[in-house]
């Protein structure tokens, strides 16, 4: 019998398979997306369920969220500039729309650490 | 080979990288947030180090509420009167000199006597109308302002506004105390004026500029350690009036909202450093910049209104990507 033979490459090939799965799956995508709420020093977070959440009744700050898919944005907020409803969709990971004066923001996070740690705006 | 011996190899082979990834380090950064200095803190700490928040934010509130009182008091005072000024402050009003110096005079933290006219820093914004401005403009001028180590007075009816650069000294004394702590790796993001403590694991911290026409991209990304990076820029803190946007940065030559690039980012040893330039900069033409960003190995990263990219002073050194 002359080595290797088709079944002993065969094996080979599927345990290289094998052995390199736990490497690449670690590698793999930032992970399952979670969606926060960061009001005062508190973050809380809120399933992606489509519809708007009006954040009055539980949190008592005058904003309202919409969330569709997999990305939210403040869609009211008696706050001056408004600056938190201009950013539109928060989508990405880590990123965040901020209403300052109510001490609210909507952000994103992922399970795994991505690549970048933080933006300079 | 005998089977055995082979199988035996082989199974080597597949156990390896099990091994590797069970001894990866499971050390896990977790980031919390906290709202001061009119901005959102994001404080990125090693999980065995989470603790030091609460007292990080406790700091940087006092600290904040000490500059914040200070500014105040300055702009309610009447003329001539005397208001006492701790070490805080004087540091802070000589850098508020040599910025005013390095920017020959365009850069001059009086110039709040003007922008606040216009409503700036928290709004509501508005035009005010010439007379208003004239009237004010005398007053403007940081040579009005008399002080010590003690005390200062001012001579002028002025405003005084040191936020260019004082969210960044907060953000600096913040790290200060952190090292205090024995904390080797961390990152204080003042709403995108960030310090990067040593290593994130075993790589520098990654950060990213952000891109005002796309979301999804990025100007550049940079790897930081013992770092930081500050952007000024034209499309967050700004109002439009008739067409005419008018950002939060004043020349205090002209007395007029300056509109120069979309935004400017600075790599620099402390915050106060890269929060203050990054203003000053803005204030400047592109030769100017460079021959200033020269002179303090500030390495700098110009976005213009025609969405050009201009990268001086070894930017590209820092860059990731781009």
């Amino acid at each position: 019998m002359k080595y290797p033979t088709k079944t002993d490459l065969l094996v080979i090939v599927i345990l290289i398979a094998v052995s390199l799965y736990p490497i690449l799956a670690q590698n793999d995508s930032a992970g399952k997306k979670k969606l926060f709420l960061l009001i005062g020093q508190k973050q809380y977070e809120i399933p992606f369920k489509d519809g708007t959440i009006d954040l009055n009744n539980k949190y008592d700050v005058n904003m309202i969220l919409q969330i569709e898919g997999e990305k939210a944005r403040f869609i009211e907020s008696d706050c001056p500039n408004k600056l938190c409803i201009k950013y539109g969709w928060v989508n990405n990971c880590g990123e965040m729309a901020v209403c300052v004066p109510n001490k609210t923001a909507v952000q994103i996070k992922c399970e795994k650490d991505g690549n970048i740690d933080a933006i300079s705006r | 080979m005998g089977i055995s011996a082979k199988i035996t190899a082989l199974l080597f082979v597949v156990l390896i990288p099990f091994v590797i990834s069970g001894c990866r380090d499971k050390e896990q950064y977790n980031t919390r947030s906290f709202y001061e200095m009119g901005t959102i803190v994001n404080v990125t700490l090693s999980n065995k180090d989470d603790s030091i928040i609460n007292q990080l934010n406790k700091r940087m509130k006092s600290w904040e509420n000490e500059i914040s009182g200070f500014a105040e008091k300055v702009n309610n005072a009447e003329p001539g009167k005397s208001i006492s000024v701790s070490g805080i402050i004087y540091s802070l009003l000589q850098k508020a000199e040599y910025y005013k110096n390095l920017s020959n005079d365009k850069f001059d933290i009086t110039v709040a006597t003007i922008s606040s006219l216009y409503g700036f820093p928290e709004g509501p914004f508005r035009v005010p109308d010439n007379e208003t401005i004239q009237k004010n403009s005398d007053d403007v001028g940081f040579s009005n302002l008399v002080f010590d180590k003690k005390v200062l007075t001012k001579k002028t009816d002025l405003k005084i506004d040191m936020g260019a650069y004082a969210k960044g000294y907060i953000v600096d004394k913040g790290i200060e105390f952190l090292k205090s702590e024995e904390i080797k790796s961390a990152m204080i993001n003042a709403g995108g004026d960030l310090y990067a403590l040593g290593n994130k694991k075993n790589r520098k911290w990654h950060i990213a500029i952000k891109n005002p026409d796309n979301k999804k991209k990025f100007l550049s990304i940079i790897a930081l350690k013992n770092k930081a990076v500050a952007t000024s820029g034209n499309y967050e803190r700004y109002f439009e009036k008739n067409g005419r946007r008018y950002t939060h940065i004043f020349n205090a030559l002209t007395l007029q909202s300056v509109n120069n690039y979309k935004s400017i980012s600075v790599i620099a040893d402390t915050v106060e450093k890269s929060d203050g330039l990054a203003t000053v900069y803005y204030l400047m033409n592109i030769e100017k910049m460079r021959e200033t960003c020269r002179k303090l190995k500030t390495p700098l990263l110009v976005y213009t209104k025609k969405s050009e990219k201009i990268k001086l002073c070894g930017w590209q050194e820092y860059e990731i990507s781009n």
